[in-house]
């Protein structure tokens, strides 16, 4: 054999053994450590090790959910997470500091070996153990792989729901409510209003923020909302209505309060029921607190179900984490009354339970069916100790009804800016009262509220007609009129506040809501609170998305930068 | 075996390892290695001829190997290049992956065309990037012949940076067949004059494009290729002299590569690149004229806001460096500073590692030492072989390079010390086989 040949086979064997080491074969089989340099790893035969990023479809979707709704939050993750997330978002977002706020990413196979992977130097890696997230709520899962929010804050649910956020946008007394739906239902959305110094409501300029449409299962409506705060994240509780008018109760989630998500998409979180059930027609109207008990019912839910007669009553559920939720075994929790009663036709739409002195507190809707088609839906009281023991409607209900007597027709015309109105009988109107003047063709409507009550068939109005109103045709008609429904009950120390919705029944189609506000010592006497009426500002027919309605407040306190 | 039928042996076992590793099967890696082992033991056997097929087969296996594992995109600065491929351009955008025309320009063009940008990094790229060594092999041929070529480009694609960093990196992927396709020039005698001038060029340029590093690595073999046969010129070395017609056009490749990086690093993210050479540039010099005294501004005029490399990639250091709080450390040597791969390769670390370490170590150092040894044979027997004057400048720059990464401080903070070795492997590797061959002639 030629030394030339020699040297051939000479540097073959070189470069076999020198590859046998460099394939990370060395490394695989003899299990060398990656913290530091020892022997080449590959990457094929390194896969189920820390070395790789190898990620799965969960781990995608998380990385994918992170970048849509992170917002400027700054997202903790290990190594081989971050290194993932890099790919959907700048890479300025992740940290490998876990402070608050942030979320946290953990990948399938950071659950699956209860590790966390940490880069030491270019091509070395080391396990660490996963974080402390005892005080971290889970926010969105896909298989094993799963986001948190860190810190959780104690819930008070003894008064309206007390929000804190370092990174709130809104600050104070802040109510959600509905705006839109046309003539036809459709079309409802979500909007918030922050109370100013004055206690009045100002609409936020970018509403809604959260529109119907989006999805399937709000194509008709997005409405009856609730918010509360679980960790950093704000929550909120929603009903959705298809295009077929079924209900379902679904969440979002935001970190501002103005920029809202939902993370589960199609999914409800609250479906309807079996045949047979209460609320097989579907469910709305979701009412939540946190107990602050941590433990599989930490977080309770009230809310409506429609069964297959069309009865609208309250059903219970609870959740460990305010995200999954699981229906209670007694459901409805408030039934219908007997043939005759008040609420013999429907018993649901409640407000926020609130528990004072080892009581909850809650005021629902109580529909009777004698006084369909309008002012059927009042308001009653009902008292419980225990979520799934029993509710106890107040002997006195309804607590507060509507108004029917603020109805007259005008007997002369209300020219066009001008504001003394003549009706048949004033005697049903209050000064200061919000009413509406309405054509009974429901070509045009205004809203407004009585100034003066000059004399018994005589009105001054606040504001100058903005059209000309005909004699018999049209009328003056109170705000409340109609049926009313509530909303947000909470104690402020000294009195219960009752915020509301008022309907106006002046047709059988064209549907007012505004919201209304009333006091109380006892939750049994009500006091409407004219001059603060309606306390989230409402004009019809000004071309704005809510000029419809503007309803069903939701009211919560927010403190930022707590 | 005829040529067909290699062919197509060739692209069946990329093609089975391919599939293994998006599969994530469990015995691919083991038989990719068996392949390989095999296919080198049969061409020295002869029963292999068509060497350039079988190193395509070899380089696509390896890099397929590692690419097409499972249904994503694998590795770590990776993910960074996939934001802006999906990003597209953002002249205003300070980030390193912002600067690689083939990431802002390339990848959403391919993607327009409806090749997604997850496709185009797991199998375009990388099938792209197989061809490296291939041209590596031409190149080579032209100097030690055919099998020892096999030879050379087969050392060049087990060290692992080939198969496991770069690919990892599209830019670089990208940028190296352009680097490759230098080297062939370079090593090519029927490429002459201006045509010659005007590739080099060229490929300069459209490697500075697609990626700073692999420019960075141009400038220098270009300093080499033109450098040192003048210099030999000045000094009368004979074999290795620069003939001087050529010395003309040395500015077309220099214009082009410093235009390149003033117009191009320059506009993007408002020139932050430009301020990160240049304070790398002023850190070295500042810790070379006193390594071994207190300081702590080695690190620090890098202003925060432009901290443009990704702090978690394994092969573009981070400028916010931790090794900046060592530096503030008095008595330490300079070598205990130096990053660990750099201690590991001049064998600091050596009585630490583990057997397996140790063993890995002394091949890793036969290795160096071979080349280092057919370096030494190649400046004296020069003409033995078939080695153009302006190869043997970029061999010499190339152990420039190394040693320093090795002595001058910061300079390895560029790029990864690994980075550095497989760029300088580009015109090395031949020299293990040139040391092996002249060992053995030796005992004549």
């Amino acid at each position: 054999m030629s030394r030339q040949k020699v040297a051939l086979y000479i540097i073959c064997g070189v470069l076999s053994v020198y590859f046998i080491f460099t394939s990370g074969l060395v490394f695989f089989a003899m299990g060398s450590t990656t913290d530091k340099i020892d022997t080449p790893y590959s990457l094929a035969l390194s896969k189920d090790d820390c070395i790789v990023g190898y990620y799965t479809d969960n781990d995608i979707k998380c990385a994918k959910w992170l970048a849509e709704n992170h917002g400027d939050t700054l997202i903790y993750a290990d190594y081989n997470g971050g290194a993932l997330l890099m790919g959907y978002m700048d890479w300025q977002n992740t940290t490998t500091v876990l402070k608050s706020p942030c979320y946290v990413f953990l990948t399938e196979w950071n659950i699956e070996n209860n590790k966390m992977v940490d880069g030491t130097t270019p091509g070395l890696r080391k396990y660490s153990a996963l974080p402390d997230l005892s005080n971290a709520v889970e926010v969105y899962r896909r298989g094993n792989a799963v986001v948190y929010v860190v810190g959780v804050a104690s819930l008070t649910t003894s008064a309206a729901t007390n929000i804190t956020n370092t990174t709130a946008t809104l600050n104070g007394t802040v109510v959600f409510f509905n705006g839109g739906g046309d003539d036809s239902g459709r079309n409802y959305s979500i909007g918030v209003a922050i109370a100013d110094s004055s206690g009045k409501f100002i609409k936020y300029d970018g509403n809604p923020i959260i529109k119907s449409g989006e999805y399937k299962f709000d194509a008709y409506q997005a409405k009856d909302q609730w918010v509360i705060q679980i960790g950093r994240q704000y929550v909120m509780y929603f009903k959705g209505a298809t295009s077929g008018w079924v209900d379902t109760i679904h969440y979002a989630i935001s970190g501002d309060c103005i920029s809202w998500t939902v993370p589960l998409g199609e999914t409800a979180i609250i479906p309807a029921g079996g045949a047979g059930t209460f609320d097989v027609g579907g469910t709305s109207f979701p009412r939540v607190i946190d107990t602050g008990v941590v433990g599989a019912k930490r977080y309770r839910m009230i809310y409506t179900g429609r069964n297959a007669a069309g009865n609208y009553q309250a059903g219970y559920a609870y959740s460990a984490d305010g995200f999954s939720w699981t229906k209670g075994v007694n459901n409805p929790v408030i039934p219908i009354g007997a043939g005759g009663t008040w609420d013999d036709v429907s018993s649901a739409m409640v407000s926020n339970p609130v528990l004072y002195d080892g009581t909850y507190y809650m005021l629902y809707g109580g529909e009777d069916g004698a006084r369909t088609p309008q002012g059927h839906w009042q308001i009653g009281l009902v008292t419980f100790t225990d979520f799934e023991g029993a509710y106890t409607k107040y002997a006195g209900n309804p607590v507060m009804t509507n108004d029917a007597s603020a109805n007259s027709a005008l007997t002369a015309q209300l020219t066009s800016g001008t504001n003394v109105a003549t009706v048949a009988d004033t005697s049903g109107f209050s000064e200061g009262q919000p009413v509406f003047i309405a054509k009974d063709d429901l070509s045009h409507d205004q809203f407004t509220r009585i100034d003066t009550i000059d004399s018994p068939t005589q009105i001054t109005l606040v504001d100058n007609a903005d059209a000309t109103y005909a004699s018999t045709t049209s009328r003056i008609i109170g705000w409340d009129v109609g049926s009313l429904v509530p909303a947000s009950l909470y104690f402020n120390g000294t009195s219960w506040i009752n915020h509301y919705t008022a309907f106006q029944p002046y047709s059988t189609t064209v549907i007012r809501e505004v919201s209304a506000l009333a006091t109380s010592s006892d939750l049994h006497s009500w006091i409407i609170n004219y001059a603060d009426s309606p306390p989230i500002p409402y004009t019809y027919n000004n071309g704005q998305w809510d000029d419809q309605s503007s309803e069903n407040p939701c009211v919560v306190i927010i403190k930022a930068g707590e | 075996m005829n040529k067909p039928s290699d062919t197509l042996i060739a692209c069946f076992l990329v093609l089975m390892t391919a599939i293994g590793a998006y599969t994530l099967n469990t015995y691919t890696p083991y038989l990719t290695i068996v392949v390989i082992i095999l296919i080198s033991i049969l061409v020295v056997k002869g029963k292999l001829h068509n060497y350039s097929i079988w190193v395509w087969c070899i380089s696509a296996c390896l890099v397929l190997g590692t690419t097409m594992l499972g249904h994503y995109i694998v590795g770590s600065d990776i993910h960074g290049e996939y934001y802006v491929a999906n990003k597209g351009l953002d002249i205003n955008y300070q980030y390193v992956n912002n600067t690689s025309a083939l990431l802002v320009f390339v990848c959403p063009a391919l993607k327009f065309i409806g090749i997604s940008v997850l496709w185009q990094f797991k199998l375009l790229f990388p099938l792209l990037y197989s061809l490296v060594p291939v041209i590596l092999y031409f190149a080579f041929k032209k100097q030690i012949g055919g099998i020892k070529a096999f030879y050379a480009v087969l050392f060049f694609m087990i060290v692992p940076v080939f198969f496991i960093e770069i690919a990892q990196i599209e830019k670089s992927m990208i940028a190296e067949i352009f680097l490759a396709l230098m080297v062939y020039v370079i090593a090519s005698k029927e490429i002459k004059g201006f045509k010659k001038h005007l590739s080099l060029a060229s490929c300069a340029m459209m490697a500075t494009l697609c990626h700073y590093t692999i420019g960075i690595f141009v400038i220098m073999f270009l300093c080499g290729y033109y450098g040192v046969p003048f210099i030999c010129n000045l000094v009368r070395i004979k074999a290795i002299r620069l003939p001087y017609r050529n010395v003309k056009w040395a500015l077309l490749p220099i214009i082009g590569i410093v235009a390149t990086f003033v117009l191009w690093f320059g506009m993007i993210g408002d020139g932050f690149m430009l301020t990160y050479f240049n304070n790398v540039a002023h850190n070295s010099v500042t810790a070379a004229k006193s390594p071994f005294v207190e300081t702590e501004t080695i690190i620090a005029p890098m202003p925060t806001t432009t901290i443009i490399v990704p702090s978690v990639t394994p092969t573009d250091k981070p400028v916010d460096n931790p090794r900046a709080d060592k530096v503030k450390s008095i008595g330490i040597s300079y070598m205990d500073r130096q990053e660990p791969l750099v201690r590991t390769a001049v064998g600091m670390d050596f009585f630490d590692s583990s057997i397996q370490g140790k063993a890995f170590r002394l091949v890793q150092y036969l290795t160096q030492g071979l080349i280092v040894i057919g370096f030494m044979f190649l400046l004296w027997k020069y003409k033995q072989y078939n080695f153009t004057p302006e190869f043997v400048g970029c061999i010499a720059t190339a152990f420039a390079i190394i040693l320093g990464v090795i002595f001058v401080p910061q300079f390895s903070s560029l790029v990864n010390a690994s980075r550095y070795y497989q760029a300088c492997l580009f015109f090395l590797a031949p020299m293990l086989v040139v040391g092996v061959e002249q060992l053995c002639l030796a005992k004549k």
